[in-house]
């Protein structure tokens, strides 16, 4: 069996899956589309000199860009200003290679496994979208509002501030910094849900394993936090993998709350980390993808 | 014009107040009796203001789920690169604001973008959401036209220096991968492109000689056919000279709705190369055709047509 990861070789998720498919006698090619050869015609889509109809199965780690979203640090105006002529070249190559490598994903899509198909990637960059689609099938989530209005800042009780996108973190934010943040970008408002923190993951039919994040913050990735496995109620892998079905995903790791048999979901990832899940609490993430790749594909 | 409950008829067009195809869309409404609403997100987010959650989408006081159709002029881009071509003076002024651009487009892309998928889900959407991005997915929509036996020319797209080593591209056309720029031949491309080929990706496809043909059609059936005059160049877009009204053989008019399904496209300009034999050779679907011109210069009814369907199939 021929798997593809669509990811960095550095990644240490990457790498893991990879040694767990190559564990279960599967060939693994690691697809970094920076710097893939790619080849596309009417009769052959290639990538690393392989035709992708010869693939049995992908898995999307992440989708790439280009341009980072953050500088690691701030630049001195002399780099930034000699930065300019790159910057052209950059915003080029990555909308070209970006054209290629999407149509290269949408095919792979058509022709074998992926775990997760290409729509529902944007899930992560499309929270907004996501809270939608979950409100609208019945599932439990905070009352939230998407929004750069600043009438409405006040209309969410007990509302924390939310990145629509991944890469900021959920924060109690004052009606000032809210205000100052609108004027550049929209933000999501939503009511701050208390109970206990869980993560779990889960595959298309079935749970993998939950933990509880025990943290300070309101974000359990900033500070220290520790897992701790724990078992899920029947009724909550339902709804759990009610989420996967509503998001088109084959796997995920879904954030919520549970405060008795209250739970409100938070997130539903589709090219999450399973690393801390794996290290911190002993869930097996990796070896279950790559055994639920090698059963699918049989 | 009143929907089946009596409502007065609302149509938003998603797009800049200033562009033709905008403009000319918002007066044929009106003169319909219905009512257009122009969505601008030119000052997103200084000076346009929305709110939504699952329930409503309210812009600026007014909730668009109330509304009976859109149309999708401009979406924006897609992935969160600014297209635009800085002048050196402007990325000198972006320094110091740099850390905050990209994050910020992320955000406002999320919003917009997640929004109109909502209103996709909601209300008729023309074109649908997922429609657009084979604008930018042009090696996607070709594989697509190919597995369902469509006539395309040759193409071949990937990693610039491996197709130059491999394929005889010389006389072949240069595509852009995404977006508007100019189609030129491959080597004309290949001299300007010089040392930054080795980390770029290309689009070459056989240059297929005959008549530039464009169709414009909804998903019930053609609207119009005409031959684009133009100058030399490969490009019809260059030098526009203007239009000769054809009327394309039934299995063109075939092609043409088959690929726009295949695109999920309810509304297009589709181009062909009609060859000397008569045959023709599909080119591509656009999910969001320019038609102000080609309208004033055929007179065939676009905008008129365009409308019509919206109002027809948003409710009325």
């Amino acid at each position: 069996m021929l798997v593809g990861i669509i990811g960095d070789e550095r990644d240490i998720h990457v790498y893991t899956l990879k040694n767990r498919l190559e564990s279960l006698h599967c060939t693994v090619d690691v697809i970094y589309f920076p710097y893939a050869d790619m080849m596309c015609t009417n009769d052959h889509m290639m990538v690393n000199g392989r035709d992708i109809l010869d693939f049995d199965a992908f898995y999307v780690r992440a989708i790439p860009f280009f341009l980072q979203s953050q500088a690691s640090h701030r630049m001195k105006k002399d780099v930034w200003n000699q930065l300019y002529t790159q910057y052209m070249d950059i915003a080029t190559i990555n909308n070209e290679r970006i054209a290629v490598y999407t149509s290269l994903m949408n095919v792979m899509n058509d022709v074998c496994l992926v775990i997760n198909p290409f729509p529902a990637l944007f899930f992560q960059h499309l929270k907004p979208f996501q809270f939608y689609l979950l409100a609208k099938h019945g599932i439990p989530i905070p009352p939230y509002l998407a929004t750069n209005d600043v009438a409405t800042i006040e209309t969410i009780d007990d509302a924390i501030y939310k990145p629509l996108t991944s890469n900021l973190h959920v924060e109690k934010k004052t009606v000032v910094e809210l205000k100052k943040i609108m004027k550049e970008r929209p933000v999501i408002l939503q009511q701050h849900a208390k109970g206990k923190t869980i993560r779990a993951s889960l595959l298309s039919d079935g749970l993998v394993g939950a933990a509880e994040i025990k943290h300070k913050a309101i974000d359990s990735r900033v500070g220290h936090c520790s897992y701790k496995e724990i078992t899920l109620p029947a009724f909550v892998e339902e709804i759990l993998l009610k989420c996967l079905q509503v998001l088109t995903m084959k796997y995920s790791e879904i954030d919520f709350i549970m405060n008795g048999d209250d739970i409100q979901i938070l997130d539903v990832n589709p090219s999450a980390g399973f690393m801390m899940l794996e290290e911190d609490a002993n869930i097996p993430t990796s070896l279950k993808i790559a055994e639920y790749i090698v059963r699918q594909i049989r | 014009m009143y929907d089946r409950f009596g409502e007065r008829m609302e149509i938003g067009i998603f797009g800049l107040s200033t562009d033709d195809e905008v403009k000319l869309l918002k007066k044929r409404i009106e003169q319909k009796g219905v009512k257009a609403t122009v969505i601008d997100f030119h000052d997103f987010p200084a000076n346009v203001h929305m709110h939504f959650d699952e329930q409503k989408i309210l812009l600026e006081g007014k909730n668009l789920l109330h509304m009976h159709a859109f149309y999708i002029r401009q979406l924006g881009y897609f992935w969160p690169v600014p297209q635009i071509e800085l002048t050196k003076e402007q990325w000198e002024q972006y320094y110091g604001k740099y850390n905050n651009l990209l994050t910020n487009e992320r955000e406002n892309l999320s919003f917009k973008h997640s929004m109109i998928r909502m209103l996709d889900n909601e209300k008729l959407v023309v074109n649908p959401y997922d429609s657009f991005v084979f604008h930018r997915m042009k090696p996607y929509q070709f594989y697509l036209f190919q597995k369902h036996g469509l006539r395309i020319a040759s193409f071949v797209s990937g990693s610039a220096t491996s197709i130059v080593k491999k394929y005889p591209v010389s006389s072949m056309v240069y595509k852009p991968l995404a977006g508007g720029a100019e189609v030129v031949m491959a080597q004309d491309f290949l001299k300007t492109a010089g040392g930054s080929l080795e980390k770029r990706a290309v689009l070459f496809q056989e240059q297929v000689k005959g008549d530039d043909i464009r169709v414009y059609a909804l998903e019930n059936g053609i609207i119009g056919s005409a031959k684009l005059l133009h100058g030399p160049q490969v490009d019809s877009r260059v030098e526009q000279l203007g239009v000769e009204v054809i009327t394309v053989p039934l299995e063109v008019k075939e092609t043409a709705l088959k690929a726009m399904e295949l695109l999920g496209m309810k509304f297009s300009g589709i181009d062909f190369i009609r060859l000397q034999d008569g045959s023709y050779t599909l080119l591509e679907c656009n999910p969001s055709p320019m038609f102000f011109g080609f309208e004033k210069m055929s007179k065939i009814p676009v905008s008129k047509k365009l409308i019509e369907y919206l109002m027809k199939n948003g409710g009325s």
